[in-house]
């Protein structure tokens, strides 16, 4: 449901979702090294890959979003990264749509940059499970601000879509818990295990 | 995903795989836009119509298609369930508190038939041509080359990795890893996507210094393309001609 289908959203919407897009895919791949391509393209690969997993709740299942690992991992690229994964989900998979790929991009590609955003800030904490600590919180942050912009953009389409919006939240609210500790327990472990991997690491592999 | 093969039907010979892809990209879009902007029943019908017949011209098996579209349409559902009963409008029928509007069932109808249109001609977008030939028809149109770039590598590591998480699951389960709904198997697995995380990071630099090493500067050529045949020109021209018509109803 974070995906929005085809043939939702009014036109201006899908405009709006567009024009951002392409502004953000500017910043996004600005003064981009040749070096960068495969690695910003395998850490997609590989977060599209886990993203398709899924985690028993209950008797339902439920898969991650990991847009906060794709910030944390790939900074100012995460964006591009986002981009990319949602286009070929729409194509191949068909979860979302093409004229909704703008919006949907902004959904999630938004929270990706806050959450390297939020995850600059752990420099200010003294503490061994900083990473680990901050990871969860962009992770958990990161899904809920893409589970609160579907729901708003839901929310413009009039009062009949209150109840659906609502429910929006409430079936990814599970998901925000389950993704900020994946994405913790993830980040502490590559801080421990590769450093250099998370954005603004030791040689800088993304530029901030 | 892993048996899942999305060029399996890309080399038929229909009048669609022959169509020059940038023209095709260019037609299909627009007459995606434009069912999908439709604002009545009637032009969102007629496009689904559009959608089913270029399908069958495509000549790609329906069992197929069928599989491909299971998933726009579970998306789909559940506004198509709600929507009629939570629009006001004219009462159709009523049990207790529920009661279904004419709006609403109006509405549900709209999205889901203007949903699995749009989902069709994106099908056929991607299905009759090697995913590299149509996204370097996008770049010949202007898409950057570093997101060019981006696309073909994602593309074909996806599939790679997606086996490798595979043999990492299967691994997992041997030393008796279950699944359950704890913070255990949250932990076990965000283990397991670091360490796929890391390999991924690991095989690109190879990847990356193999392609160094076999003069890469930056940007992978494309060839040249000819012009657009006189069938192509045809062949868009139809499409474009049902979209229009679809827009100005």
């Amino acid at each position: 449901m974070v995906h929005i289908s085809d043939g939702v959203l009014p036109g201006p919407m899908l405009a709006a979702g567009f024009i951002l897009t392409a502004i953000l895919l500017y910043y996004s791949l600005k003064e981009i090294k040749a070096e960068e391509i495969a690695k910003i393209s395998l850490i997609t690969a590989a977060l599209f890959v886990a993203s398709l997993v899924h985690f028993p709740i209950g008797p339902t299942s439920v898969h991650l979003i990991l847009n906060g690992l794709a910030g944390i991992l790939l900074g100012r690229r995460a964006f591009a990264g986002v981009f990319v994964a949602l286009t070929l989900q729409a194509l191949f998979f068909q979860h979302g749509g093409l004229t909704s790929l703008g919006v949907n991009a902004l959904n999630i590609g938004l929270p990706a940059l806050l959450a390297w955003q939020l995850f600059e800030y752990r420099k200010n904490l003294a503490s061994p499970r900083r990473e680990t600590i901050f990871g969860a919180m962009a992770g958990g942050m990161a899904v809920l601000a893409s589970v609160l912009m579907v729901s708003l953009e839901l929310l413009t389409m009039g009062e009949a879509f209150k109840e659906i919006s609502v429910l929006v939240i409430g079936v990814h609210l599970p998901v925000v818990v389950l993704e900020s500790v994946v994405a913790g327990a993830a980040t502490g472990f590559l801080a421990n295990v590769k450093p250099e991997m998370l954005a603004g690491g030791n040689n800088g592999s993304f530029p901030r | 995903m892993s048996h899942f093969d999305p060029e399996k039907h890309s080399c038929l010979g229909s009048a669609i795989h022959s169509w020059d892809p940038r023209a095709k990209i260019v037609s299909l879009l627009v007459l995606i836009f434009a069912i999908a902007l439709a604002g009545s029943i009637l032009p969102a019908l007629a496009g689904l119509c559009v959608s089913i017949s270029l399908v069958l011209i495509s000549r790609i098996p329906l069992a197929h298609v069928a599989g491909f579209m299971k998933w726009p349409v579970i998306f789909l559902l559940p506004l198509a369930l709600f929507l009629p009963f939570t629009t006001e409008g004219d009462c159709l029928y009523s049990f207790q508190f529920l009661s279904v509007s004419r709006q609403g069932l109006f509405f549900s109808l709209l999205y889901l038939t203007r949903g699995v249109a749009a989902a069709l001609l994106a099908l056929l977008i991607v299905g009759t041509a090697p995913f590299t030939v149509t996204i370097k028809a996008l770049q010949e149109m202007g898409l950057p080359a570093s997101l060019t770039q981006i696309f073909l590598f994602a593309y074909r590591y996806v599939f790679l990795l997606n086996e490798e998480f595979s043999i990492m699951s299967r691994s997992l389960q041997c030393k008796g890893f279950v699944r359950r709904s704890d913070l255990k198997t949250a932990r076990t697995l965000a283990m397991a996507f670091a360490m796929l995380l890391i390999r991924s990071y690991e095989r690109s630099l190879a990847v990356y210094n193999a392609m160094l090493s076999r003069g890469y500067r930056g940007d992978i050529p494309i060839p040249g393309r000819n012009g657009l045949a006189a069938s192509d020109l045809f062949k868009s021209l139809l499409v474009l001609g049902a979209a229009f018509s679809i827009m100005a109803k």
